[in-house]
């Protein structure tokens, strides 16, 4: 299941970056290049999808794909996918791209909090229910107890009422599932009579790659998580409120979030150095994400008109996606920001 | 509530535990104590009563991060929720909840590192301390297995708190800590409640092998005939893993999981649970398994690699036979074990020539940055500490690095090297101690205990292989699981509709 993921992202950023890119996507890197790579190859709806995936885990299953003869590498960088991974991808397209071929992006914050209400939720209620009061709680956080706490003196007096809805929500989504995927999952849980197995206990038991057991819990909490969202279910009280701030902003890092607000009052990249107290390079990288981000950024304020015709005509007429390139082709008079900040924008405009 | 009354309400225990009763009586008087309690006999309980029956906060400073976070859920979960703990793992959310809520607690977990950091101590000096307890007292000396640095300056944060009520505790007492233990509390009026520490139920057996092959066997053949909690101990995390799988193919009865700090803390705590509730039958681990994990009925304690002394070789036997019935011990041995142990003896300690480095750049320089020295040299956190103290105490650096030459004196280099040196022969003279105590001319109960007490308790079940115990007389009550086979539905049912079970 992982290992066609893989082929499909290793396929769809086309040996324009390293390997390394996707690992940076699915555990959602918070870095101006990782969101670049999101627009550019369209990939919003990986964000994040493995926010606990190892690097370790990660390079074994690479590895694992050129031992198996489906990549190879062209040196230390650059790898290519062999015909047998494009016959992998075709033999199993109809089992698997079902599962992976998500509609839209979830906002990731809130499916990790529903996703954690959830465990708690089904631990202390099948402990309670059964009269067990001195458990330890699976999850650490305690703005996530507190909720559960609260949402408990909600429930004390139907837990098994409770407990028969959510079996037969869990009941429907995972008759959905083949058998070893359904199995991992509620083998992972932590209830009354079992503790939840851990990553290494679930990869000797049904020998498959860490990463494809973490792959498995995500995409049952994903449908979880977007079922309580689409209707109102059992679950959907477990969705946090929805105060936050918008999808755009949430994406950037925070000090990008201040430079920001610096930028929608028109300041110019040498006031924002100053203001800021940052280095150039930082700078500029903020400004690429809010580029890439903000539908209302004015390129123009930060790039002469001049300068964004040529680049744009260029781009249309060679589908490049290296930089370097464009650098050594275009006039000298071209910095890196220019080209940066056009390309992302041209980017952007062309995938609206 | 009087005593009793605070166990039985908090803890549903009925009654005191040997030696519980007199030290709770003497900390409510207000007389300071050295405690020595064996491991699992509920020293905890001890100032865990006296906190609650008291006004005021009780500090109880403890090394080990997992221990403390353990304690803290453990009281939770009896519905104790005053608690709280602060250490170097804590994150920025977590430390500000827990000082804003300062005042409301009534136990307060805290490694030594965190109790000298000033902003801290500002805080805890404006509360009524009522008792300090300091857990695994030993660290403090020198000779003590476990030397904390950070531990040589409780006596001036004592001070500073106005006086509680002090509680010394520890598992592992011998004549050299004892001494250094009380010249640091000079000062104080301590009552020793110093207690066996043996257990009488143990059988101790010492089986010599000749490679790990033999071991991998001898294991296997011990599992197959005995279907029972076990914990199997290594030094090296890659072995508990090998053995462990090993042991899943040749011991397919069992259930079997591995155990070492490598592992992600979430992961570790769902292992260890299992192994709580009985879902895991044998655990491969290295030290890092046991602080805290409180289970009664572990029956086996096997030593694949032993540890460096014997005072961790009696708390790591001291996890079996919690519940007073028959438990065994069994240590596997092979010639060039020694070698493996003496390496790591090297890994824990400060070499001399590092020592040489330093004092160079102390000539040399007039600031000293000890972190970037610690980079080069490899040195771990424990070492940069160590030798932070060593040179603030001797007052060589002061405001954190400036360097005083002139305390910088040849005689103060030749007492250090000359410290370190013997600690390196001191450690050394440790594990030739333990290996004596499990070479085969004498009992090996009468050996390990000896160090901590003169005299020990006659065995109730048999006492070692010197003695003439044979495994074949352990006949414990056997295990009767089996690995988990069910339809999906079925599983499902199982985890969420738990009362249809019944």
């Amino acid at each position: 299941m992982f290992r066609y993921l893989m082929i499909y992202l290793l396929k769809t950023i086309n040996s324009n970056r390293s390997p390394a890119a996707i690992y940076h996507i699915l555990t959602g890197k918070k870095s101006s290049q990782t969101i670049q790579d999101l627009h550019l190859f369209q990939l919003h709806t990986y964000y994040r999808l493995l926010p606990n995936l190892s690097r370790q885990a990660f390079d074994y299953d690479v590895d694992q794909m050129v031992n198996e003869g489906l990549m190879e590498w062209l040196n230390a960088k650059d790898y290519r996918l062999t015909d047998k991974a494009w016959d992998y991808l075709s033999t199993y397209k109809d089992t698997c791209d079902e599962a992976h071929n998500f509609e839209r992006p979830i906002d990731h914050q809130s499916k990790e909090i529903f996703t954690k209400r959830f465990y708690l939720t089904i631990q202390t209620f099948t402990q309670r229910v059964m009269d067990d009061t001195g458990f330890i709680p699976l999850i650490d956080d305690i703005t996530i107890q507190a909720f559960v706490k609260q949402y408990y003196h909600l429930h004390k007096h139907a837990l098994r009422d409770w407990l028969e809805q959510c079996y037969e929500q869990l009941y429907d989504v995972l008759k959905t599932y083949p058998d070893i995927r359904r199995h991992i999952y509620l083998d992972r849980l932590s209830t009354a009579n079992h503790n939840g197995q851990s990553l290494q206990q679930l990869v000797d038991r049904y020998h498959v790659t860490e990463a494809d057991i973490l792959l498995t819990l995500a995409l049952i909490e994903r449908t979880l998580f977007i079922r309580s969202q689409q209707h109102q279910t059992l679950l959907s009280d477990l969705l946090p409120a929805d105060n936050q701030p918008k999808i755009y902003e949430r994406l950037m890092t925070r000090s990008a979030r201040k430079t920001h607000q610096l930028v929608i009052k028109g300041y110019k990249i040498e006031d924002l150095i100053q203001l800021r107290q940052l280095k150039r390079g930082t700078i500029e990288d903020h400004l690429v994400e809010i580029c890439m981000l903000d539908d209302h950024f004015k390129l123009d304020d930060y790039v002469e008109e001049e300068k964004i015709a040529i680049i744009e005509s260029y781009l249309s007429k060679r589908h490049t996606q290296k930089l370097a390139e464009l650098k050594r082709t275009l006039p000298e008079e071209m910095t890196y920001l220019d080209l940066r900040l056009v390309f992302a924008h041209y980017q952007k405009r062309l995938h609206q | 509530m009087n005593a009793l009354e605070t166990l039985q309400h908090y803890f549903n225990y009925h009654a005191f535990q040997t030696g519980q009763r007199a030290v709770i009586d003497d900390l409510n008087e207000g007389h300071d104590v050295l405690l020595t309690l064996p491991t699992g006999a509920g020293k905890s309980i001890c100032y865990q009563v006296p906190a609650l029956m008291n006004d005021g906060l009780t500090l109880v400073v403890t090394p080990l991060l997992s221990l403390m976070e353990d304690q803290v859920r453990h009281l939770k979960a009896h519905g104790i929720k005053r608690v709280a703990a602060l250490n170097s793992f804590n994150t920025t959310t977590e430390r500000q909840h827990v000082l804003k809520n300062l005042k409301l607690l009534k136990i307060l977990y805290i490694s030594p590192e965190l109790l000298q950091q000033d902003w801290i101590l500002k805080r805890l000096k404006q509360l009524s301390v009522r008792f300090f307890v300091v857990d695994e007292a030993h660290c403090i000396s020198q000779w003590g297995h476990e030397f904390r640095p950070d531990y040589m300056k409780l006596e001036s944060v004592l001070q500073s708190l106005k006086h509680p009520t002090l509680l010394l505790v520890t598992a592992t007492l011998t004549a050299d800590v004892k001494r250094d233990i009380y010249q640091h509390f000079s000062s104080r009026q301590i009552k020793e409640h110093l207690h066996m520490i043996d257990r009488d139920n143990i059988s101790f057996i010492v089986e010599k092998c000749s490679s790990n092959y033999e071991k991998d066997r001898y294991i296997v053949d011990c599992l197959s005939t005995y279907h029972v909690p076990t914990i199997i101990y290594f030094s090296s995390k890659k072995e508990t893993e090998r053995v462990s799988h090993y042991l899943k193919e040749h011991v397919p009865t069992h259930r079997i999981a591995y155990y070492h700090g490598d592992l992600e803390n979430n992961e570790r705590m769902l292992i260890q649970q299992q192994f709580l509730s009985g879902e895991l039958d044998v655990i491969c681990a290295t030290s890092a398994f046991g602080m805290g994990v409180n289970k009664k009925d572990v029956r086996l304690v096997m030593h694949y690699h032993l540890p460096t002394q014997i005072e961790s070789f009696v708390q790591e036997v001291g996890r079996a036979g919690r519940d007073h019935l028959h438990s065994v011990s069994i240590s596997l041995v092979t010639e060039h074990d020694r070698l493996i142990t003496e390496r790591l003896i090297e890994g824990e300690m400060i070499e001399e020539n590092v020592l040489l480095q330093l004092f160079r750049l102390l000539d040399q320089q007039t600031h000293l940055d000890l972190a970037l020295f610690s980079d080069t040299h490899q040195l771990n956190e424990i070492h940069r500490r160590y030798l932070q103290n060593y040179l603030e105490n001797h007052d060589i650096i002061t405001d954190n690095k400036t360097i005083n030459h002139h305390k910088l004196t040849d005689q103060f280099k030749d007492t250090w090297v000359r410290t370190v040196t013997e600690r390196q022969q001191f450690k050394r003279k440790k594990l030739f101690e333990l290996l004596l105590a499990l070479s085969d001319d004498r009992c090996i109960r009468r050996s390990i205990y000896q160090p901590f007490q003169h005299d020990i308790n006659k065995d109730r079940f048999g006492c070692c292989s010197v003695c003439g115990f044979r495994l074949a007389q352990f006949e414990p009550i056997q295990l009767q699981t089996s690995i988990e086979n069910l339809t999906w539905e079925d599983k499902l049912n199982r985890r969420i509709r738990p009362y249809t079970e019944v």
